[in-house]
């Protein structure tokens, strides 16, 4: 139970990785903070509140609901030891001479600017407490640009740079930056999406959820601005 | 954590100090049944008593030179012999010398060379061929620098040694996506500065660094363990430390 005494934050949490990242902190003792745009969506998926787990609607491209949701979990449990950013989105198909304004902002706003406002919301705490943990999520396939993913790969990659900055700043304060790389994950989205191909090949969401609980344990207290693919065997 | 290893048979070169040595008690505290390679006899046997008198399974001791073919052979057919298993190896052993490109001898930029890269390759090829004798999968991880990384500040005098861990890199990615098919997962620790022998023989003596060969132990381990790490493989783990 090595998150017994640890309060995770979630945010995206009533997606599918979400899912299973909330799955794998309260299996090792974590009470959740869950964040999510409804709370319809957060009682649809994880049924009800209780005393380790507290649902925090809120909108991450608001910096001030953000910051809401944030203080609703320091009320309830006095700290916020980890920060998991998977809130995020995926759009592909434009070349970059012809990506819409629409799709540009759309990918900057779900993966980067919730990640800002999430980190402007919960780092002041961990800086005060003296100590922390943020995972975020990037892409493995945003290492290097790709054809009608320019778009996707420029944001994921910003995701990436961030993780590092924030690791060199925030190392000295005993504060743990690091991302995970996945290829496709394993959803029923995805699976209805791409029914041709094989999902045995993909990362299964439970996996993923196992990477990001290792960065964010203290068997990972000496990793720093790491970006750990996560590519399953296929 | 806890129980993944129990059982385990895992092969660590340079498993006499540092992180080797680190790695192989951490292994050993779970129960795996390891086997210490490296160039000194009497490291090794140090390592293999202290881990002994925990309680933990005698390790196997096999003082190897990394830069011997016939030895590594030799390392894994006695790891069979003695345990009949084989499902991890850890290629920590490295060798270090310093000089500028101007000024380093060949002999010293070839034996860098023997040990970080050819022994990485040498060792897993034996592994890989053992793993597919035994018939299921294991994981490798190799151990890189983030001196082997693209972006990372490079110093004066570690031309050699930082080239060497960029080949580590590849060497794993490679390896990575020709084991896949075996069930073998093959990936590598990228450290700063650890706090070890090598490090202050490398470093300026003012330099103390706060890693220490536990923190990238424990890195490893994660890794091996395939309930944690199942779905990673070709990986680079970044180790920073305070410097």
């Amino acid at each position: 139970m090595a998150f017994r005494d640890r309060t995770v934050l979630v945010t995206g949490a009533a997606g599918n990785l979400g899912r299973a990242v909330a799955r794998a902190f309260a299996a090792r003792g974590a009470a959740l903070v869950l964040l999510d745009q409804r709370r319809e969506a957060l009682t649809t998926v994880f049924g009800a509140e209780d005393d380790r787990c507290l649902f925090a609607p809120a909108d991450l491209l608001d910096p001030a609901s953000t910051r809401a949701a944030v203080e609703a979990a320091i009320r309830r449990f006095g700290r916020v030891d980890v920060l998991a950013n998977l809130a995020g989105g995926f759009r592909m198909g434009e070349a970059v001479h012809e990506t819409t304004d629409d799709t540009w902002r759309f990918l900057f706003d779900v993966n980067v600017r919730t990640l800002l406002n999430a980190v402007q919301a919960v780092v002041p705490h961990m800086i005060a407490r003296g100590g922390g943990k943020v995972v975020n999520v990037g892409a493995f396939s945003a290492q290097r640009g790709l054809a009608a993913m320019g778009a996707y790969c420029a944001a994921k990659s910003a995701v990436i740079r961030l993780t590092e900055a924030m690791a060199a700043e925030l190392r000295e304060k005993g504060i743990n930056v690091n991302c995970v790389l996945p290829t496709t994950l394993d959803t029923p989205e995805n699976r209805a999406a791409m029914p041709d191909a094989d999902p045995g090949r993909w990362v299964a969401l439970d996996d993923l959820a196992q990477a990001i609980v290792f960065l964010a344990s203290p068997a990972a207290h000496a990793v720093h601005g790491a970006a750990l693919p996560v590519t399953g065997l296929g | 954590m806890g129980v993944s290893l129990a059982g385990k048979v895992a092969v660590v070169t340079g498993a006499g100090r540092g992180i080797g040595a680190a790695t192989a008690r951490l292994f050993a505290a779970e129960g795996a049944r390891v086997v210490l390679a490296s160039r000194t006899a009497s490291e090794l046997e140090a390592t293999a008593s202290a881990i002994a008198a925990t309680g933990a399974v005698r390790p196997l001791v096999v003082p190897t030179d990394l830069a011997d073919e016939a030895a590594i052979v030799d390392l894994i057919r006695r790891t069979l012999d003695q345990w009949g298993d084989l499902h991890l190896l850890v290629n920590n052993a490295g060798t270090f010398r310093g000089g500028l490109v101007e000024e380093v001898s060949a002999e010293a930029w070839d034996a860098v060379m023997a040990v970080n890269v050819r022994g990485t390759f040498l060792a897993s090829r034996a592994a890989l061929r053992a793993f597919r004798t035994l018939g299921h999968g294991g994981a490798i991880v190799n151990v890189s620098s983030l001196g082997g990384l693209r972006g990372t500040p490079k110093f004066p005098g570690f031309a050699a040694y930082s080239t060497s861990k960029f080949a580590v890199v590849g060497l794993t990615e490679c390896l990575a996506a020709e084991a896949s098919s075996l069930g073998v997962r093959v990936n590598c620790v990228a450290p700063g500065a650890v706090d070890t022998q090598m490090f202050r023989e490398a470093a300026p003596p003012s330099l103390r660094t706060e890693t220490t060969p536990e923190d990238v132990a424990r890195t490893i381990r994660f890794l091996c363990d395939d309930g944690e790490s199942g779905a990673i493989t070709g990986a680079v783990l970044e180790i920073h430390s305070n410097l």
